[in-house]
């Protein structure tokens, strides 16, 4: 009797199913950034709403990256609906904060997908994930060095302005030599 | 059902049978007195939707619309109406089909020859 199944597509149900959720979590991700840059820009953070505009861009990626993966696959993949995203912040220091509390988040998601995929035997996904897992680091590495300015610049007077200039300056080198 | 040598039972119960053809590469359930050719993903699409039915608000809720499930997998040349022992029987057949066919992925996987 053929094996329908696997020639059908190469991942599990399970799989596929924790792949579709990533797919909506990076959207949702994207979304979010999104509304960070508008409230950046309706408070003035010229700087900062780019920023956060670029991010948005990126996580839009790696949802398509990850689309793209589950239909190579045989699989079926999902367009995501997504809920409303925050409107407003709190401060300017909270929107950093939400958004490192977020790539956490991702990592965390990442991780579990990876040990779904180790214990399931199903090591080319394992090896799809590797890119992602190595794009975290950057991901996690400029959001936390962005929620450090806070604490590097301060607050106070021209504080939030300079921390601002200085967002986009923030970038993740791949190296171990000076 | 007629005799046909590309045809194999996958499961079975007293409420109907699912079917391979190795021919079309297709499977045929038979339920509720219809026989419904399905490809491999709508299966597996029936089978998500019949998973997602909450079978305890239908059994709680006193709506003359919880009486019956109406299951139409999208792209499918079929159309269920259902009460809610139907849809349990419905999803036996299904889930059952789907370990014999999950054992049959793995069966293959050990008998087909390989390096390590």
């Amino acid at each position: 009797m053929k094996d329908l199944l696997r020639l059908k597509t190469s991942l599990t149900e399970e799989i596929e199913r924790v792949l579709n959720e990533q797919i909506k979590m990076e959207a949702e991700a994207s979304a979010m950034y999104l509304s960070m840059s508008s409230w950046c820009d309706r408070n003035g953070y010229d700087y900062s709403a780019g920023y956060f505009k670029k991010q948005s861009d990126e996580e839009r990626e790696h949802m398509l990256r990850l689309f793209k993966f589950v239909s190579d696959m045989g699989g079926r993949a999902i367009s995501p609906s997504i809920s409303a995203s925050q409107i407003e912040y709190e401060t300017f220091k909270s929107v950093f904060e939400q958004a490192l509390q977020q790539e956490i988040a991702v990592t965390q998601s990442f991780n579990r997908i990876a040990d779904k995929c180790m214990k399931a035997k199903d090591y080319v996904t394992f090896t799809f994930l590797q890119w992602f897992l190595k794009e975290q680091i950057e991901e996690e590495y400029v959001a936390r060095r962005a929620v450090e300015l806070f604490e590097v610049i301060g607050e106070e007077g021209t504080g939030l302005y300079e921390i601002d200039k200085r967002i986009p300056k923030i970038s993740y080198e791949d190296t171990y030599e000076d | 059902m007629q005799s046909n040598s590309n045809l194999k039972e996958i499961y079975k119960t007293g409420a109907g049978a699912i079917y391979q053809c190795d021919r079309q590469n297709r499977f045929l359930l038979e339920f509720a007195g219809s026989l419904t050719v399905l490809k491999v993903d709508a299966f597996i699409r029936l089978k998500q939707i019949i998973e997602k039915i909450d079978l305890v608000e239908m059994a709680n809720s006193t709506d003359r619309s919880s009486d019956v499930e109406i299951i139409y997998p999208v792209g499918c040349d079929c159309i269920y109406v259902l009460t809610l022992p139907e849809v349990l029987s419905l999803s036996e057949l299904l889930s059952g089909a789907m370990a014999m066919l999950t054992l049959n992925s793995m069966l293959h996987e050990c008998l087909t020859p390989t390096v390590a």
